[in-house]
């Protein structure tokens, strides 16, 4: 939990399955419409394929599959552009929310109850008012998908 | 140990330290280039000062050992004249490579790594080199011109004109008195400097923009070709010509001579012959072939191997060399030149060569092979089996190259990156290795195919040859065997992959075990096993620019990255050995596979210059030859989808009927008697006259290159050309063209058959006629000479339409008669050699014939338009030469 000491202050949120995730604003690269996919495969299931990042080859991570959210996705979807470790990623979430200012002194240690397939990649969560934001843990998600975890 | 730091101050001082030791090192050259003395070493004096202290700072005593070794042995030389030698240059480059890989380490792993016993030989070696270069009374001044110490010149208009016609002189001058002079050189320098270095991501970046903007040019191509406005055009075509051009320098930055890599094995041969006591010379050719910088890093392990191994296990002691009559000292001659897109970079030596029995013997006690097989393998496949996994022949294990390491790991990282590598060698004579690179990683040549709805790349080196099967009715094309699908490709069996199925595509009619009716197959090879992949659709082939994939996809093994397409979709390159492996093709299950592979790899190794022919099987006891150039393609058809017509037996093929001629019946065999009738029909397809005929033969052999001429002695029949000598068995060559023009008479197309036209002159009238023949292919060319020489006709024969153009123009008036030429030829074709000659005011009116494979109805007008009097067919010789005669008549009567 080297990163709490540096918590950073802004988020780039984004909706899956109704639920509120963010990711340091620093990390965000872009966020756009979801762009045409190529299936990999025999990839794990969490990877959708391949997008044209303007010349770019990006790979593309269902959110949903990664954090094992069952239920079903959206029609239309948005991609959160990041790179980190040596991979260029595009998530894939449901819909983009605002960037949100928060307060370290509301931030806390994801509950216990939380899974560990899913808990192994948020850093906390930060109380909000109306809701509670989940901060997903870039440098995990990497680091665990050049591993080749299995899911 | 290194101190706890922060981030931020750690990468400043390794920032800082890899800026230093890239300036010390390109300023080192520039100063060993000028042999520059005294105030020119203050820069790099400094700079190696502040990497001391910093370096002790931060607590890394190895790094900054080092450092302070070579500022120590710089002092004397900043304030003196003295030149340093080159031995003392070597230990200075040596101690900026250990310090670089020193700071590498410390980027990684924040620690020095493993180093003292390097940085004490290393400084060992600096301080004696330092000695030797100070211990002389006197300096030596190199090349350089001798420097006056003139009052009139400031110190720096000396270091920057020397005096005009200045003869170099070497002098030897007393180290005290040259103190005076101060070069400076920091002016001099800036017009020196032709190369800068640039961080590798750099121009990784700068290769990945490029591929966005050809991209985005192709985008603007296909928008200005819809587009009617022509500025607009030629600007997007200028465009285009930038772009190429710019992609071509940047991916030039990559490059880099192999020699960087090559220089390296002088020091491990000599090293190695010493531990080995061996006399070896190795040398090195060349050195200056570019290869691009990622391919020079992945091969030097191969190449480390390949050396070693052939010091160890190639090269023979001096005794034993002398007890056989060789000079004592074995070479091992490294070559690498450019050839066909590759980079080959052979390893010759002249050592044992690869003993057969004692191949055989281990790998059948290590169950490789089979001691049957063992009995009836070809050298060749003895010496790939050194290849093999678990192989090794040395007596004992050395520390040398038995590191219970295979050629098997040379094999399989040289084609990770898409080359290959096979060994000749002759036993008592020595080896050769041949590794084959491709020059670049970023671009590559592929085949685009479209499987379960998505587009795939494979790489072209991979590709053997596209089939086409045709399953119109429930016939076996493609058979099964265990519900495993194989393909009879000219008789040998070849194992199917389905792309869909391996990858889990969807797909309409490819299940397990059920024979599709028709099927695209890319035969391909994959190490030793060559096997058919069956994609839904073929496309183009394409240069597409690689980029890499995620490791965590690459670990799939099914892919060797991916690429762009011309849409701006993401296609992914297929990895054709892990496709294999993933198939389950690997193995000696697939033994038939890898002998046809092997098969066919040491027939290409045989095709040099000469005639290719097509070697069928009829009901006779020779073979019998189709010259290739004839050939259109081979079809196999089944016996069912034969019709008949009259007496014409047909099939339908795309789209027409193809008419089939019994080569055995033509020659006066029987028909094909044999237990089983026959279901599948082999038949050879030829052009004639824009349409296609079939020749039936027994079976399709194989395709053989053969260096003699026809032998046409014996000629017992018609419809036969002679005799050719293929593999120390005879061949007949049938005369295709001859029985088609016969058949096609039967066919009541004939508008041409024997006897048709006006008998022609005698014997001795043609003997007076002279006729050049031009044309390129050697099979018609002698067809030509010899046909027209029986006649009579006094001929002259040249290969294209340049040599004969020459020939034209230095010959006299009445050297020539009628020129015969043919239209497609390298150089000058015929329609070119035909527009030339109608200009020339002594051959304007001679008359000419074309005489070529192309004949539609265009060509003949495009033949006239030329200047051609007459356009005719290749090859019905009565024709030809009653149409020279008539020509040369009619032209003759004319002039009288």
């Amino acid at each position: 939990m080297d990163k709490q000491n540096t918590l950073a202050s802004q988020y780039a949120t984004f909706l899956v399955a109704g639920r509120l995730y963010g990711l340091d604003v620093q990390q965000v690269q872009e966020v756009t419409k979801s762009l045409p996919l190529s299936p990999v495969p025999h990839a794990p299931s969490h990877v959708q394929g391949l997008i044209n990042l303007r010349g770019q080859v990006a790979t593309a991570i269902g959110l949903r599959e990664l954090l094992q959210v069952r239920e079903p996705s959206p029609e239309t979807t948005m991609t959160v552009i990041c790179s980190g470790n040596g991979l260029l990623l595009s998530l894939t979430v449901d819909e983009i929310g605002e960037v949100i200012e928060v307060e370290s002194k509301d931030f806390e240690r994801p509950p216990d109850t939380v899974p560990e397939s899913a808990r192994r990649f948020i850093s906390g969560v930060f109380k909000l008012k109306e809701q509670i934001l989940t901060i997903l843990d870039l440098n995990k998600i990497t680091q665990a998908l050049n591993s080749g975890m299995p899911l | 140990m290194a101190q706890p730091v922060s981030d931020a101050a750690f990468h400043e001082f390794s920032a800082e330290c890899e800026e230093i030791l890239v300036r010390v090192s390109s300023v080192l050259g520039t100063l060993e280039r000028e042999k520059s003395t005294g105030a020119g070493w203050g820069e790099v004096y400094r700079d190696i000062h502040t990497l001391k202290g910093s370096a002790f700072l931060y607590g890394y005593n190895k790094l900054g050992g080092v450092a302070h070794a070579m500022e120590a042995t710089l002092e004397p030389y900043r304030r003196t004249e003295a030149v340093l030698g080159s031995a003392l240059f070597d230990a200075l480059y040596k101690c900026v490579d250990l310090a670089e890989r020193i700071l590498a380490s410390i980027k990684a792993s924040r620690e020095e790594g493993n180093f003292d016993e390097e940085v004490l030989r290393l400084t060992m070696q600096l301080f004696d080199a330092n000695l030797t270069n100070l211990d002389a009374d006197y300096l030596l001044v190199g090349d350089a011109p001798v420097v006056q110490n003139d009052d009139a010149l400031s110190p720096d208009e000396q270091a920057l004109a020397p005096p005009p016609n200045a003869t170099p002189v070497r002098v030897r001058i007393p180290m005290h008195s040259v103190n005076e002079t101060q070069p400076v050189l920091e002016g001099v320098e800036i017009k020196e400097v032709a190369t800068i270095r640039v961080h590798v991501s750099l121009l990784d970046k700068l290769m990945t923009l490029v591929g966005e903007m050809v991209l985005i040019r192709n985008q603007v191509i296909q928008y200005a070709n819809r587009n009617e406005d022509m500025d607009f055009l030629k600007l997007s075509q200028r465009l285009n010509l930038v772009t190429s051009e710019l992609q071509n320098e940047v991916m030039n930055t990559r490059m880099q001579p192999i020699g960087n890599v090559l220089a390296k094995f002088k020091r491990v041969v000599r090293d190695l012959s010493k531990d080995l006591n061996k006399q070896i010379e190795l040398t090195l050719s060349g050195t200056e072939t570019e290869l691009d910088k990622t391919l020079l890093e992945a091969i030097t392990d191969p190449l480390m191997h390949i050396i070693r191994n052939a010091c160890d296990h190639g090269l023979e002691s001096p005794e034993v060399r002398a007890a056989k009559g060789k000079p004592e000292t074995g070479t091992l001659a490294i070559r690498a030149f450019h050839e066909g897109g590759q980079v080959i970079v052979e390893i010759a030596d002249d050592g044992a060569g690869i003993p057969r029995d004692k191949v055989l013997e281990k790998a059948v006690s290590r169950a490789l092979i089979t001691a049957e097989r063992a009995q009836s393998m070809s050298d060749r496949e003895v010496h790939q089996l050194i290849f093999l996994p678990g192989f090794s022949t040395a007596e004992k294990i050395t520390n040398i190259s038995g590191r219970g390491v295979g050629l098997d790991v040379v094999k399989t990282n040289v084609e990770r990156i898409g080359g290959s590598v096979e060994i000749q060698s002759e036993f008592g004579a020595g080896s050769v290795f041949k590794i084959r690179i491709p020059l670049t990683l970023a671009i590559i040549p592929a085949l685009v195919v479209k499987s379960g709805g998505e587009i795939f790349a494979i790489p072209q080196v991979k590709l053997v040859e596209l089939v086409r099967v045709e399953n119109d009715t429930q016939q076996r094309s493609i058979e099964l065997v265990e519900s495993k699908p194989v393909y009879r490709l000219r008789g040998n069996l070849l194992p199917l992959v389905v792309l869909n199925e391996v990858l889990g595509l969807k797909s309409a009619d490819a299940t397990e075990g059920v024979i599709p009716a028709s099927a695209n197959i890319v035969v391909l090879n994959a190490e030793e096993h060559q096997f058919g992949l069956i994609v839904d659709e073929i496309h183009d082939s394409a240069d597409v620019v690689v980029k890499p994939l995620p490791l965590f996809l690459k670990h799939l093994a099914l892919y060797a990255g991916a690429t762009l397409m011309g849409d701006g979709s993401v296609a992914l390159i297929l990895d054709v050995v892990g496709l294999a492996s993933k198939a389950h093709l690997s193995g000696s299950a697939s033994q038939a596979a890898k002998s046809f592979a092997n098969e066919k790899r040491s027939k290409e190794a045989k095709s040099h210059v000469g005639q290719e022919y097509l070697l069928c099987r009829l009901n006779a006891p020779s073979r019998y030859a189709i010259p290739l150039c004839l050939v259109h393609r081979l079809e196999e058809f089944s016996a069912e989808s034969i019709e008949f017509s009259g007496g014409l037996r047909l099939v339908q093929y795309r789209g027409s009927l193809l008419p089939l001629i019994d080569l055995n019946k033509v020659l006066g065999f029987d028909a094909l008697k044999s237990e089983t009738p026959k279901d599948k029909v082999a038949v050879v397809v030829v052009q004639k006259r824009d349409r296609y005929f079939g020749i039936q033969v027994d079976d399709i052999l194989d395709v053989v290159n053969v260096e003699t001429e026809i032998d046409d002695f014996l000629r017992d029949r018609p419809g036969i050309l002679g005799n050719i000598v293929v593999e120390e068995e005879v061949a007949v060559v049938a005369d295709v063209l001859g029985i088609l023009e016969r058949e096609i008479g039967r066919m009541g197309h004939g508008a041409s058959s024997p006897g048709e036209s006006d008998p022609g002159l005698s014997f001795d009238e043609r003997a007076q006629i002279k006729v050049l023949v031009v044309e390129d292919t050697p099979f018609f060319r002698n067809l030509f000479i010899k046909t027209l020489s029986e006649n009579g006709y006094k001929v002259t024969a040249d290969e294209d339409g340049q040599n004969a153009w020459q020939r034209l123009q230095s010959a006299n008036r009445g050297d020539f008669d009628i020129v015969v030429s043919d239209i497609e030829m390298p150089n000058l074709n015929g329609f070119q050699l035909a527009t030339e000659v109608r200009k020339h005011p002594v051959w304007n009116a001679i008359p000419m014939v074309a005489v070529s494979s192309r004949a539609r109805q265009v060509d003949f007008d495009a033949g006239k338009k030329a200047g051609f009097n007459l356009y005719l067919e290749k090859f019905d010789p009565v024709k030809l030469m009653s149409s020279i005669d008539q020509l040369v008549k009619s032209k003759s009567s004319k002039a009288a």
